[in-house]
Order: C-alpha cells, then structure tokens, then sequence
C-alpha cells in the first residue's frame, strides 16, 4: 500500500522522482512538496482509489505525519468499510 | 448577451458588488484571518461563518441573498421544466422550492438534504412540506423512482462524484434526466486545467471548475448508462458571477439515462 500511496503522491505531483525518494517515513504534508490543494485532492483520490470515506470533520492531521502511519489509518478504515 | 444581461442589468449586479464588499469587508476580514490562521494547522478547519451556517440556515439564507442579488431566487428560471417524479438534491433552506411555488408550479418531489437544520428550517417556512435527510452518495429509495433528479446548485458541494452519479443512475427510470445547475468559474487566463477540491472560507469544501473542466469532471465519473446529453451556459446579471477575484457564470448539463434493451 505504501508504494501505491507513493504513487498517487507523484502524480499528483506531476514529479516521478518522489517514486523513489520518499519512503514510508516521510512526512506527507512538509516532505512531499504538495500544497493545500494538492492535499485535498490527495486526500480525495485516497477515498475514491479505497472506496473508503474520511470523516472531514473528526480527521486528526497526525494521520499525515508519515505515509506508513497514513496507510496504517486507510488500512483501519478499509477494514471497517 | 441576451435581453436579461443587458448593460444596465450587469451595471446593478457590479454596483451592487461593490456596495456588498464594502459593508461586509469587516466581517470577512475577521473571518478570513481566523481562517487563514487555522488552516495552517489543520486542513480541514471550517471556517466560523461555514461553522455557523450548518447549523443556523438564516446565515445561509443571508448569503444567498447577497450572492443572487438582484435576481434572488429567479435564478431558477433558466431550469428546463421538471416532469415527472422529482428528486431535489441538496434542497438546503429551500429557496428552489420557494420560487417554485411562487410560480403556481408544484412537483411531485421529493426534497434531499444531509443537513437536518436546514430542512426544519425550510419547513418552518413552509418551503416544503416534507424531506428526506440524507446525502446523494447513497439514499434509502427504491431503484428507478424518479423521472428526473435536480441539482440545483449543490454539485460542487458532493465530495464523490462518482458515488454520486451512480447513485442517480440507479434512481432515475430509463428516459429519466439528471439536471446539474451549478456556478463555474471564467477563468478568463485558461488557468483551470482539471476539477480541483478547496475548503473555501464562505462556503466549506467546494469543487472548482471552469465549463470545460465541470464537463469533463461529469463525464469522468458518470457511468456509461446516464450519459451527458445536453450541455448550457448561461451568465445571469447577479453579484457573484460579476464580482472582480472570482467571475462565474452558470451550467446547465443534462444526462439522461439510457432506455432498457
């Protein structure tokens, strides 16, 4: 899931290089270069890529602090959907 | 330009921005700081105004009251006719249904809303007379029950649009139309190169789009059996879509779902 994560990252980036520079520790919001839209719409591929929903409202930015802890968090809900 | 966008008309709807701004400066500087300052930390932060307006309507009535001035709710008008059984998505305070029944015009619909204090509120005005809470995404009816579904400005506000439409798609009876009237911007620059998702300070997490990119962003996602049959544009005389940062015009797509082989 990580290097699928990654993945949308670079494409949303339009940036293949962050295929390989970044990794399950870096951090989504300070090491990925994605702006606030960009990070919306990240978060917004994730749900429709995961037939999951996130709960805007309750979402704790922790969540985002690296891509494993984010992956764990997807995994959390897709197991509940 | 048509007869309702003469220059007289534009000329009221500028003026009347103008006015508009200035009056409301303080209030949206105050709530704009507090917004700007917040999002920082978290992305997802509403700002006080979206706060405040789920769960008191009258902020939302006052909002749209600036925004469609002068035309109000005669924005509707520019609606192809509604047949049949009906389903309004995202009905809000009921301003659509409002302007309906000032017309003598009364459907046989069924009003769709996720947020509970708007839809008391439109019944405490007798706006409807009855409602559904629920979103679009999935609604607890029976496959085929409408002729047609209206979206009357409240597409850019459905998060999934793929849910969404396929939603629609299982509601609506074959022949049946999905109508989408929603504002988009002019992006005069050709800046907008696809259908981007913001949290926007006065009106929550909203999609953006040019005419070309909402066209796109429907067919994207729409499934093959409710396709886009019918594509409008229009620019009413109003306040928001003449305003300086952000001018919109509106949209009027139709999809019609295919008959059964």
């Amino acid at each position: 899931m990580i290097e699928k994560v990654i993945k949308l990252i670079s494409e949303i980036r339009d940036d293949e290089a962050l295929v390989t520079e970044l990794n399950g520790n870096s951090d989504i919001v300070n090491e990925t270069g994605m702006d606030s839209l960009q990070l919306i719409n990240f978060i917004l591929r994730i749900e429709d890529e995961f037939g999951i929903d996130f709960d805007f409202e309750e979402f704790d930015m922790a969540h985002l602090e690296s891509i494993e802890r984010f992956c764990r968090f997807i995994e959390n809900k897709v197991d509940v959907a | 330009m048509n007869a309702m966008n003469s220059p007289a008309r534009v000329g009221i709807a500028k003026f009347a921005y103008v006015v508009f701004l200035i009056v409301l400066y303080p209030f949206y500087y105050y709530v704009k700081k507090d917004f700007m300052r917040q999002v920082k930390k978290n992305l997802f932060y509403p700002s006080r105004f979206v706060s405040y307006s789920e769960t008191r309507p009258v902020y939302y009535d006052v909002f749209a009251f600036f925004v469609n001035f002068p035309l109000f709710d005669k924005v509707y008008r520019v609606l192809p006719p509604l047949t049949g059984r009906v389903l309004q998505v995202g009905c809000g305070t009921g301003l659509m249904n409002r302007y309906l029944k000032k017309q003598g015009i009364l459907p046989d619909m069924v009003n769709l809303d996720p947020n509970i204090h708007s839809l008391k509120y439109a019944m405490k005005w007798k706006r409807i007379d009855s409602f559904l809470q629920s979103g679009i995404e999935k609604v607890d009816l029976p496959d085929q029950s409408f002729d047609t579904i209206l979206m009357a400005r409240c597409f850019h506000h459905i998060r999934s649009t793929r849910k969404a439409l396929s939603e629609c798609s299982r509601l609506l009876k074959p022949g049946g139309k999905l109508i989408i009237f929603d504002p988009v911007l002019l992006d005069r620059k050709h800046e907008i190169t696809e259908a981007y998702m913001a949290n926007s300070t006065i009106d929550g997490f909203i999609w953006r789009y040019s005419e070309e990119c909402l066209v796109r962003h429907v067919r994207k996602f729409t499934p093959p059996e409710l396709p886009v049959t019918d594509i409008r544009a229009v620019r009413l005389p109003i306040t928001t879509n003449y305003c300086f940062k952000y001018e919109h015009k509106d949209m009027i797509i139709t999809l019609t779902k295919t008959e059964e082989v």
